[in-house]
């Protein structure tokens, strides 16, 4: 079940109908609970004990941390059980295959024999970001920051809340379980902004991201487990030319940030309409000024767990400088493999490292604000470098896509068709028409437009404008709807 | 509550509303069998006088060369049409009755019904499918509701097809998936291009062969009427 499904829809009435029906805060919780456990048994009701087995997991080592810290003694061999538990059942589940398949090419490289074992292991859906979540809960009890929650239903509430579970954002315990403890009022909720987060969200996702995958697929290929409809061409992109490329590459980057900043809309607006406040995780994030402004305005919540647990925990910048850079380039490396289990993904990391690394050296040699006229265009130009590595169905590819990316060249002439007549455009136009809608989703999107508009317009003319929208939207989904790119993470 | 209740029903004028001058712009069938037999009908066979309507049985059983064949024997000359739709079931009927009629050659003269379709049940199992959608109209969602509540089904079955109605009955009023071949349209229609024919259909009757899948099927049937 998705959220662009009309099943979901129905689902989230039903939900949100018993929700708000219900007058205490402990019978809401179950509803939630029922809710959120169903939503997820939708994709595969076995992994239900995974996601279950995991929260108990974690709820019950920290409590054993904050004990053992009560009595004296020292707690990390909890935090171990609880890191083991959760990085085995990851890497058992995402990266068995992987280190697998990679140790056998190792090990045939070096001459010695070595045959394929290969698992047929199902990943289950939002296992990356569970994981995460549940984790950075043990951390935080453990390093106290965070007194441990008593309830095992609370915190099995706050792992798989529906909003958020299967693909973000990644939410705080210190920031959700204190909502679990206040009753929610109705008249509390602003409608108007939950509705509009979801529709904005809606359109981000089914209009446009589903409708720009087009021209992505014809030249990357399809992505996995995506039938290729008969009677369609699909890559290889070395079959392509170079301005194709181009043009595949500009509309990947359209698609995967509306496809996933459009999920995190509609999660947040569909938390808000239930009285729950989720964290903002994207924020315009192609209009950075560098490479560490992108990742300060790029899936958020990922880099600002990256940068808690991850980058604060190997030493962050307390130390050499060198000692900064093998930091930042091993969160970003570990980052890229956190998306996926391939090596596309880890150069796709090694790219956004070595750039973080780049623009720290800048800043150091010639000081903030410097070239600033081509920082822009510049982080844009490595950022849609590295979502090559990132869709690419193989490495060959990647070689192909980068080296047109790079220096403007491809061994293919074959055309990326755009839609009906737009082929027969003008390349500039052609372009254009590509990087058009991002830039309008931009301005309308921001808030310093969007929200003046909406409170200086009367309440009742906003309900029936968000009802027009909501028709024209819908009209444009199409009916076999892409499931979320972020879903096989 | 009464404030609530209206914000509720306007957000539904306005979704509907628009949703249903989307429909009046645009108020061909979708792009099934249907629109198919349509426009064949309105741009090949202006002089049909015999119509065909009814189910699969007809769709595939009826052949007009056939009928008019036998029909000129006995000395009753007729231009027939195949206008059955598989599937097709009698809260259909007015819709597609409807849509037929009122792209009819103006020499029509009869229409024969297939009463095997003339009967209460609706097919679930081919969710969200062109013809579904597009047969599952606003106007025919009571007499839809009238048959699941009292067809023979058991519960568990009233209940998925009470879904199979709403779902397909909230797709075709909100016209959900449809921008995309409106535009497609437009655009071919503004190059002064002929509409594509996704199901070519030859004289009303089988699929073209030269296009269709079912070939195996065919012969099978022909040697059966040889």
């Amino acid at each position: 079940m998705i959220f662009s499904e009309p099943r979901f829809l129905l689902f989230f009435l039903l939900v949100f109908s018993v929700h708000w029906l219900l007058r205490s805060n402990a019978p809401r919780k179950h509803v939630l609970l029922a809710a959120s456990l169903y939503f997820y048994g939708c994709w595969d009701w076995r992994f239900l004990a995974l996601i279950v087995g995991a929260s108990m997991c974690d709820w019950w080592c920290s409590l054993r941390i904050d004990a053992a810290r009560a009595r004296g003694e020292k707690p990390k061999r909890w935090l171990w059980l609880s890191l083991c538990y959760n990085l085995g059942t990851l890497g058992f589940f995402k990266y068995f295959n992987f280190f697998a398949d990679s140790a056998v090419v190792f090990l045939q490289w070096l001459g010695l024999p070595a045959s394929p074992v290969t698992l047929q292991i199902v990943l289950p859906v939002g296992i990356s970001f569970f994981t995460f979540q549940t984790m950075s809960y043990t951390l935080d009890v453990w390093r106290g920051e965070l007194k441990p929650v008593r309830s095992p239903l609370d915190f099995l509430l706050y792992v798989t809340f529906f909003p958020q579970l299967v693909a973000g954002p990644i939410v705080r315990a210190s920031t959700f379980l204190p909502q679990l403890d206040t009753v929610r009022r109705f008249r509390d909720v602003d409608v108007h902004r939950a509705v509009g987060q979801f529709l904005s969200g809606f359109i981000k996702k089914s209009v446009v991201a589903d409708l720009i995958a087009g021209p992505v697929d014809q030249v990357f290929g399809p992505p996995f487990g995506v039938q290729v409809p008969p009677g369609e061409s699909f890559g290889p992109p070395a079959d392509y030319s170079a301005t194709s490329i181009w043009i595949a590459v500009v509309c990947y980057a359209i698609q995967i940030y509306c496809d996933f900043s459009g999920y995190s809309d509609m999660a947040i607006g569909t938390a808000r309409l239930l009285g729950y406040e989720l964290c903002e995780n994207f924020r315009f994030p192609y209009l950075a000024s560098s490479i560490t402004d992108f990742w300060r305005r790029w899936h958020m919540s990922l880099s600002s767990w990256l940068r808690d647990y991850l980058y604060i925990s190997l030493g962050g910048n307390r130390g050499s400088r060198w000692f900064t850079h093998r930091n930042l380039m091993l969160t970003m490396l570990l980052g890229g493999l956190w998306h996926g289990a391939g090596w596309t993904f880890v150069v796709w990391g090694a790219i956004h490292g070595l750039a973080l690394v780049v623009h720290k050296e800048w800043l150091r040699v010639a000081g903030p604000g410097r070239l600033s006229l081509l920082s822009r265009p510049l982080t844009i130009y490595t950022v849609l470098l590295a979502w090559i590595f990132f869709r690419a169905r193989t490495w060959e590819d990647s070689w192909v896509m980068a080296k047109a990316w790079l220096f403007l060249g491809s061994p293919g002439a074959k055309e990326v068709s755009l839609g009906a007549g737009l082929v027969d455009w003008p390349i500039g136009v052609r372009f254009l028409a590509v990087v058009a809608p991002l830039l309008l989703l931009h301005v309308a999107a921001s808030r310093r437009l969007y929200e003046p508009l909406r409170r200086a317009l009367p309440a009742w003319l906003v309900t029936l404008l968000f009802g027009v929208v909501a028709a024209i939207a819908l009209s444009c989904v199409p009916l076999a709807a892409r499931p979320f790119i972020y879903f096989q993470f | 509550m009464i404030r609530r209740l209206a914000h509720v029903a306007l957000f539904l004028v306005g979704m509907f509303g628009t949703s249903t001058a989307i429909r009046h712009a645009d108020p061909m069938p979708f792009f099934s069998w249907t629109r198919q037999k349509i426009v064949h009908l309105q741009s090949q066979v202006a002089d049909v006088d015999t119509l065909f309507l009814g189910s699969s049985r007809f769709n595939y059983g009826v052949r007009p060369e056939l009928f008019d064949a036998r029909m000129a024997q006995l000395g009753v000359p007729t231009k027939s049409f195949n206008a059955a739709l598989s599937g097709l079931r009698q809260v259909d009927h007015d819709e597609v009755v409807e849509w037929i009629l009122r792209h009819r050659s103006p020499a029509l003269k009869r229409v024969v019904i297939e009463l095997h379709s003339w009967r209460q049940q609706i097919r679930g199992g081919y969710w969200f499918t062109d013809q579904e959608i597009e047969l599952h109209t606003l106007r025919s969602f009571l007499p839809r509701m009238q048959a699941v509540l009292t067809d023979d089904h058991g519960l568990w079955n009233k209940v998925t097809e009470t879904g199979f109605v709403l779902a397909h009955t909230l797709t075709n009023a909100l016209c959900i998936g449809q921008a995309d071949r409106i535009v497609k349209e437009r655009l071919i229609v503004g190059r002064g291009e002929p509409l594509p024919k996704i199901y070519p259909v030859r004289d009303g009757g089988w699929n073209d062969p030269a296009v269709s899948d079912m070939a195996p099927m065919i012969a099978e049937h022909e040697e059966f009427e040889r």
